[in-house]
Formats: C-alpha cells, structure tokens, sequence
C-alpha cells in the first residue's frame, strides 16, 4: 500500500453539515459558501476523521458499497476536491 | 404573532401632487392615486419583511390541495404564477404566488396580492371574469396587470405556517403535455437554493431549515406545457 499524501485528513472545523438522504449539503462559513456532497463524497467526508489514511478511506469504502476493490482513484479524487475546496485538512 | 412595529402611513392630496408620510414625516411624493397606493404597499411590505429577519425567504407558489401542503418553486418567468392560478381555478386553495417564508420547519406565504398579467389571462380565459382591482397599462401585453386574491375565485385566503409535503420545481414547457419527474433531494436543494435569500440575520441553521424541509417532502421536477396537465399533475402528486 502506498502512503496518502494527504496523511489522515480531518474534516475541518466549524462546517455546517446537513444530511438529505441523497447526500450532504455543507456549509463553509469562513469562505460563506455552500457545497452538495453526492453519497460517496459524503461517506468520504464522514470517514475523514484523523485515523485513516487516503488507502484505509479505500478499504473502509470498498466494504460500504460492497466492491470488488478499493476505489483509489476515486478517493485521490474526492479526497483532492475536498482538500481544495477547504473540507478536509 | 403579537404586534411588534406601528408605523403610520399617510397620502395627502397637495395641489395636484400626493405627498406620502411616515409617521408624520414627508418620506416622498407620487403624482396619480394608484403611484401613490403602490409606494405605499411597497413600503409596507418592506417594514413587514424588516420585521421577520430570521426567516428564510423563496420565490415560490405555497398553497394546499386535499389538505396537503405545496410549494411550487422556479424562476422568473417559469410559469409560477399562471400555474397558481390555473390551481385556483381547479380549487386548490393557494395562500401565495411570489414570496414564501419559512422558519422552523414552518413555511408561509407573504401576503402580496397575484399580479395577473395578460399572457396568464391568455392561457386561462375564466380570469377575464375576474374584477381588477388595480389595473396598469403598458406598450407592451407583459407590462399590463391586474391584482387579485384567492377571494376572487370564491376560496379564502388563509395564510397560515404549515410544513410542506411536496416541492415542485417549475421548468418552461413548450405547450405539450406537461411532464413531471420524481427528483432527489440533494438534486432538488440545489435547485432551491437558486431561488432562496438566506435570512438577513444570517442566523446559523438556516440551511438546514431547508434541507430538513426538501428531506421531509416529495420532491419533483415539472416540465410544464400547457397549464390544464400541469395543474392535474401537480394535484395528483400532493
């Protein structure tokens, strides 16, 4: 297994987290700003709490959707957009 | 509510021009009775909203049909006020065609009149029956109106908080058989966000006052063509 670049991203403090049964709607109050998570990026966001790393996201994922492997990719993505748009640190 | 604010409007007639006051006060002038009538209600409106800093605001359709409560949600120009009164003409009873409130869970039409203008009458030939109460005239068919009520059609106008079981969102059709499609929520807060002012106290929860309401609903998206099948679809899905 390779090691995050990102570590074990947290989710930033102080956002505002709304659930709806299709996703998260987030609101980013230091930037005012709103943010539609899809069902992925919201388990993503959930899971991003300091103890697992970008390959353990994978792994935790491929057992919630029930996957025939771990979505890497798919996580460096949404982990990448989360990170950038100041989600997760 | 309790009364929270008094403010005392006037209109004095002054050698040919309306002279408006606030409390006594000389705030500005208008030169016909309707000009003056419509600054007036303006002004009202503005002091009423003034007074509800907390809640959310929507431009939106709110009314209730089998007792049931709707909002009908779009933009400018998507149709909102012609459906609402198609839908009051089938006797569905609807409190709002333009601005919706909304706080805990609670949501509740402003009360503004219906601004019917020529091409809703087009599409629905009963409101050429109707008494307009306040009339203006323009070059063009879109700048000529008339306000109205649910009265006017024999239903009450009852506005009072209720929490909403359906939202629509209204998309123009091009005059064929409306469509409607169930969407999903996160689809559907999005699209109310577009048509939403975040309360001007910028109190923290106001959004999930609206997520918490899209979640408890049904949610569509209609496509509207002509307002008969629009009508028919939107009562049978609330």
């Amino acid at each position: 297994m390779t090691r995050s670049p990102l570590g074990r991203p947290s989710c930033a403090a102080g956002l505002e987290i709304n659930p709806v049964s299709d996703g998260y709607i987030v609101y980013q109050p230091d930037r005012d700003r709103i943010h539609y998570l899809n069902a992925t990026a919201a388990v993503v966001l959930e899971l991003c709490n300091g103890r697992n790393d970008a390959n353990e996201l994978a792994a935790l994922l491929q057992l919630a959707f029930d996957l025939g492997k771990p979505p890497h990719d798919a996580v460096s993505e949404c982990l990448a957009t989360l990170m950038r748009e100041g989600l997760v640190r | 509510m309790a009364i929270e604010r008094h403010r005392e409007l006037g209109a004095w007639n002054n050698d040919g021009e309306i002279r408006l006051t606030v409390d006594g006060q000389d705030v500005d002038f208008e030169l016909t009775a309707v000009q003056a009538g419509e600054n007036l209600l303006r002004r009202m409106h503005r002091e009423a909203l003034a007074a509800l800093p907390d809640h959310v605001r929507f431009r939106a359709v709110i009314g209730r049909s089998g007792g049931r409560s709707f909002l009908v949600v779009g933009p400018r120009r998507s149709g909102k006020t012609t459906l609402a009164l198609g839908l009051l003409l089938a006797g569905c009873e609807v409190s709002g065609d333009e601005l919706v409130l909304l706080r805990d869970g609670q949501a509740v039409a402003f009360p503004w009149r219906f601004m019917v203008n020529e091409p809703s009458v087009a599409l629905l030939p009963p409101l050429r029956a109707l008494p307009p109460v306040v009339a203006r005239g323009g070059a063009l068919a879109r700048d000529w109106w008339f306000a109205t009520d649910p009265t006017a059609f024999g239903q009450p106008w009852d506005i009072r908080p209720a929490a909403i079981e359906s939202v629509f969102w209204l998309e123009p059709g091009h005059g064929s058989r409306s469509v409607v499609i169930e969407i999903g929520k996160l689809d559907m807060t999005r699209r109310l966000l577009s048509q939403t002012t975040a309360p001007p106290s910028k109190r923290s929860g106001w959004l999930g006052d609206i997520t918490r309401l899209v979640e408890a609903a049904r949610t569509f998206r209609v496509e509207m063509g002509d307002v008969a099948s629009t009508c028919v679809a939107v009562a049978d899905r609330v």
